[in-house]
C-alpha cells in the first residue's frame, strides 16, 4: 500500500462520526478491506444496532497468537467553533499532521494496526501464528465493547496484546482502573418548617459520602508507579426548593484503582457501606455503577514489554519511555479474560486527545504501521 | 353593601393576574373603590415598575391606629391541567369561589377592604384610625412590607391584623423567623485522574456542611410554642462531569429561627465559620442571604389576641385558639416600625393555598368581613 493510500484510509475513518455510537460505520468499512483475503476470519459482535465490535483473525497456524486492540468510538467534539478545522474533516496541515476528533485517540492507532495486517497479508504473512485485530465500541464511555468480547472469550487464546492507543509511540505497561458510581438518596419531602415530617435526602447523602470516604481511605497501599487509590466526588445534586426538605439527592464519584485494589474488592466495600447505612432509620440509598474497569498491572522488565521497547526504539531511532498511565483503556476489561498474557500500550498520537484541534503526526502514524508489522513478525516467529 | 356586590369585588380581585408581579392592578382597583370617599386617604407606595403597595387610612386620627394588612401577589398557578376551574376566573360553585389567591390571600385582603368600605358607606364614626397596608411580593420575600415599613407607613400602629388564611379557628400570634442563605464554593477544575492539580469545590462545600452542624448545635434553646432552631440544607448542586474535579458547587440552607435568638447571632456564626474556612488553603466560599425575616415573639395573652378570640367566638360561634406559625409573614417586617404593637394573623381560607383548585367558602368570606368590623370597633373603642 502506498503512503497516499495509508493516509486516505485514516482520513476516511476520521471522517466517520462515531461519537459514542455508530461504530458499525468503521467496522463495516474495515471488514470490506479484509474481504478479498482468504485465511481471514471476521466476526461481527453486535452490542446493539449500529454498534458492532469487529474481531479479525488472520492466519491459520496456531503456534502463537498476537492481538492488536483499538477502539472505534471517539469522544464528543465540544464546541466545533473552537476548532481550526472541522472536527470530522481529517484535514491535513502543511506540517503533515491530520486534524480531527479521534485522530490521536485513537483512529490512527486503529488504522495502523489494520494496515499492518493488510500489508502482512499482501506479503503472504503470517506464516506462523495468528494475528487478531480487536476493534471495540464504547471505550470512551462504558467499555461495554471490550467487556463483551472478553466475556465471550475472544481474548482467551492470546499470547500477548498491543493496545494501539495514541501514546506518541512511547510505551505504557500499566495503568489505573476506574470505578464511576452514582448514589441516589431517597428521603421524604416536607415543608421546611416541619422537618420532622420528612427525611432530608441531602443529609443522608452527606453521611454516605463521609462514611464512604473514610472506608475507602483504608485502601492505603501505594503502587510504585501509579500511586494511591483516589476517590473523588465530582457531581452532586439534590433538593427541589429552598423551603422543602429534599426528597431526593444524588452524587457521582470517581475511583481510580491501582492493581493492588481490584474493582471487585472495592465494590464490595462500597456496597457494604450502603448496606450498613440502609439499616439505619430513614436511609434509602441506591448504588449504581456507571463504569468499572480494573487497573492494568504490568512489569516494566517483563519480556514482552522489553521486546516492544526494543522494536519501538529501532523504529523511532531514539530511546522511548516506559511508564504507567493515569487513564484507563480497554485493557481494564481484557484482564478479565481466561488467558494470562502481557499487554503493552503503544501507538501513534499526540497529547491532544479529547481536546479541540486533536491531531496525529502522519510520520508517526506511518512509523507505527512499520512497528506493528515488525512486532508481529518477530513475535510470531520467535518465542520472545 | 349587598352580598352580591361583595362577591363581585372578590371575584374581580381574583381575576387580576398578580403572579409575583403586577400588584399595581390590584392596588388601582382597590383605590378606585375608595374614590367616592374623600375622607379616605389613599397612597400608592412604589416598589418596582408595576408593583405598587397601597396604604388606605380612614377614621379619626386622634384615636389609636389599627393596621389591617394583606398581600396582593399570588403564587404561580402551576400545572394548569390540574385545575378544573380557571385559576383566574373567580368561578363560583357549591358556595365556594375558586382561583389562585382565593385562599392565599385575596379573600382576607378583600374582606378587610370591604370592612373599611362599609364603615365609610354607613358613616360610622370610628374612635380611631384603620390603616390598610396592601403589599407586593410577600410570596417571594416580604419586600413590599419592607418598603412600607422603611417609609414609615407602619409607624405608631397600636395593633396589626394580617388577614392571611390562618384558619378561622386559629390566631397566629408568634412566628418563626427565616434565614435562607447560599454558600457558593469555588475550586479549580482538573482531570479526576490528577486531583492534585485541582481543588474539589464539592469537598470544600461538604466541609462547610459538617462544620455548620457543629456551629448550630449550641443554639439549643427551645421555644415552647415554635420549638427549636431549625437548620436544613434543602438544595445542593455541583460539578460538571464525573471525570472532572468540580470547580463549582453551591448549597442553599433554610433556617427557621425562634424569638429566643435575634437573627444576627446566626449571621455572625455563619459568617465566622465562612471566614475561618476561607483561611484554610484552597477554600473559597461565598455567602449570600435572600430576604431573611426575624421571628415574631408575640404574647398569647396580649389584648389584641384576647379580643380576636372573643370576636371570633361571637362571629363564628367557636373561639379561635392562639397558635404559632412555622413560617414568616409580613408582620416580621412591619414589627421593625416605630412603636411597639401586637401583630396577629387571622383570616379566611382553606387548605388549598398554592394548590390547584384553590378556593374559599363564600360564607367564611362574608362572615370574616363582620369579624374585622367588630374587631376594629372594639379595639379602637
Amino acid at each position: 500500500m502506498d503512503q497516499q493510500e495509508k493516509i486516505k484510509l485514516l482520513q476516511r475513518i476520521v471522517q466517520m462520526e462515531t461519537v459514542n455510537d455508530h461504530e458499525s460505520l468503521v467496522a463495516d468499512y474495515l471488514a470490506t478491506l479484509f474481504q478479498p483475503y482468504p485465511n481471514v476470519e471476521m466476526t461481527r459482535v453486535r452490542y446493539k444496532s449500529g454498534r458492532d465490535n469487529l474481531v479479525v483473525t488472520i492466519g491459520t497456524d496456531h503456534h502463537r497468537q498476537l492481538g492488536f486492540a483499538g477502539h472505534m468510538d471517539v469522544v464528543a467534539t465540544g464546541d466545533p467553533q473552537k476548532w481550526d478545522h472541522a472536527p470530522f474533516s481529517g484535514d491535513i496541515t502543511d506540517d503533515f499532521k491530520m486534524v480531527g476528533r479521534g485522530a490521536s485517540d485513537m483512529k490512527a492507532g486503529l488504522a495502523a494496526m489494520v494496515i499492518a495486517a493488510l500489508e502482512l497479508l499482501d506479503q503472504g504473512e503470517p506464516q506462523h501464528g495468528q494475528i487478531k485485530l480487536i476493534c471495540t465500541i464504547a471505550e470512551e464511555s462504558t467499555m461495554v465493547g471490550s467487556e463483551q468480547l472478553t466475556k465471550e472469550g475472544y481474548l482467551d487464546d492470546l499470547d500477548a496484546l498491543v493496545i494501539c492507543e495514541g501514546s506518541g509511540l512511547d510505551i505504557s505497561y500499566t495503568h489505573n482502573g476506574d470505578i464511576d458510581y452514582r448514589v441516589t438518596s431517597h428521603g421524604k419531602a416536607a415543608h421546611s418548617a416541619s422537618p420532622e415530617m420528612g427525611v432530608n435526602a441531602i443529609e443522608n447523602l452527606m453521611t454516605f459520602w463521609h462514611t464512604a470516604k473514610a472506608e475507602l481511605a483504608k485502601f492505603d497501599e501505594t503502587d510504585a508507579v501509579l500511586g494511591n487509590l483516589l476517590h473523588n466526588v465530582t457531581v452532586i445534586k439534590g433538593g427541589e426548593q429552598i423551603n422543602s426538605i429534599p426528597a431526593e439527592a444524588d452524587l457521582e464519584a470517581n475511583i481510580r484503582l491501582i492493581p493492588q485494589t481490584p474493582a471487585k474488592v472495592v465494590k464490595q466495600r462500597l456496597e457494604a457501606v450502603i448496606a450498613t447505612l440502609n439499616q439505619q432509620p430513614g436511609f434509602e440509598l441506591d448504588l449504581e455503577y456507571l463504569l468499572v474497569g480494573d487497573a492494568l498491572p504490568g512489569d516494566q522488565n517483563g519480556d514482552f514489554v522489553q521486546f516492544v521497547k526494543r522494536e519501538t526504539e529501532a523504529e523511532v531511532g531514539h530511546e522511548v519511555t516506559l511508564s504507567g498511565d493515569k487513564g484507563t483503556t480497554d485493557g481494564s476489561k481484557f484482564i478479565d479474560s481466561k488467558g494470562d498474557f502481557p499487554m503493552v500500550i503503544v501507538g501513534p498520537g499526540s497529547n491532544t486527545a479529547h481536546q479541540v484541534n486533536e491531531y496525529v503526526d502522519l510520520n508517526q502514524y506511518l512509523k507505527a504501521i512499520e512497528l506493528y508489522k515488525n512486532i508481529s513478525l518477530k513475535f510470531l516467529e520467535g518465542d520472545n | 353593601m349587598e352580598k352580591q356586590e361583595k362577591i363581585d369585588i372578590l371575584k374581580h380581585i381574583i381575576q387580576i393576574k398578580s403572579v409575583n408581579d403586577n400588584e399595581t392592578e390590584v392596588a388601582d382597583y382597590i383605590a378606585s373603590l375608595f374614590e367616592k370617599y374623600p375622607n379616605a386617604k389613599v397612597e400608592k407606595v412604589n416598589y418596582a415598575p408595576n408593583r405598587d403597595n397601597l396604604a388606605v387610612t380612614i377614621g379619626n386620627p386622634k384615636g389609636q391606629r389599627l393596621g389591617f394588612s394583606g398581600h396582593m401577589d399570588v403564587v404561580d398557578p402551576g400545572d394548569l391541567s390540574k385545575w378544573t376551574h380557571d385559576p383566574f376566573g373567580g368561578e363560583v360553585a357549591d358556595g365556594k369561589i375558586f382561583g389562585r389567591g382565593a385562599s392565599d390571600m385575596k379573600t382576607g385582603l378583600t374582606a378587610q377592604v370591604i370592612a373599611m368600605l362599609e364603615f365609610l358607606e354607613d358613616g360610622v364614626e370610628l374612635p380611631g384610625e384603620i390603616r390598610l397596608l396592601a403589599t407586593v411580593g410577600e410570596e417571594t420575600g416580604e419586600y413590599g412590607a419592607a418598603t412600607l415599613t422603611d417609609e414609615g407607613y407602619a409607624d405608631n400602629l397600636a395593633g396589626l391584623v394580617i388577614s392571611e388564611p390562618s384558619g378561622l379557628d386559629q390566631i397566629t400570634y408568634t412566628a418563626r423567623g427565616v434565614i435562607d442563605y447560599r454558600i457558593e464554593s469555588t475550586g479549580k477544575a482538573a482531570h479526576s485522574a490528577r486531583p492534585q492539580n485541582g481543588i474539589n469545590a464539592i469537598d470544600n462545600l461538604m466541609v462547610y456542611y459538617n462544620e455548620i452542624q457543629k456551629v448550630m448545635a449550641p443554639f439549643d434553646k427551645v421555644n415552647p410554642i415554635l420549638g427549636g432552631v431549625l437548620h436544613n440544607v434543602d438544595l445542593i448542586e455541583g460539578g460538571e462531569q464525573i471525570n472532572s474535579i468540580p470547580a463549582k458547587a453551591w448549597l442553599m440552607a433554610n433556617m427557621r429561627t425562634i424569638p429566643e435568638y435575634p437573627n444576627q447571632v446566626f449571621y455572625d456564626a455563619i459568617e465566622k465559620l465562612v471566614a475561618e474556612l476561607n483561611e484554610s488553603p484552597g477554600f473559597d466560599l461565598k455567602l449570600s442571604y435572600s430576604f431573611p425575616e426575624e421571628a415574631i415573639p408575640g404574647q398569647p395573652d396580649a389584648p389584641l389576641v384576647k379580643l380576636a378570640q372573643k370576636v371570633s367566638k361571637e362571629t363564628f360561634g367557636k373561639e379561635a385558639q392562639p397558635v404559632g406559625s412555622g413560617g414568616a409573614n409580613d408582620g416580621a417586617e412591619f414589627l421593625r416600625a416605630k412603636g411597639d404593637f401586637t401583630s396577629i394573623v387571622y383570616g379566611p381560607g382553606s387548605e388549598t393555598s398554592h394548590m390547584p383548585d384553590e378556593y374559599v367558602e363564600l360564607a367564611d368570606f362574608l362572615k370574616s368581613i363582620d369579624f374585622y368590623k367588630k374587631l376594629a370597633l372594639e379595639f379602637l373603642a
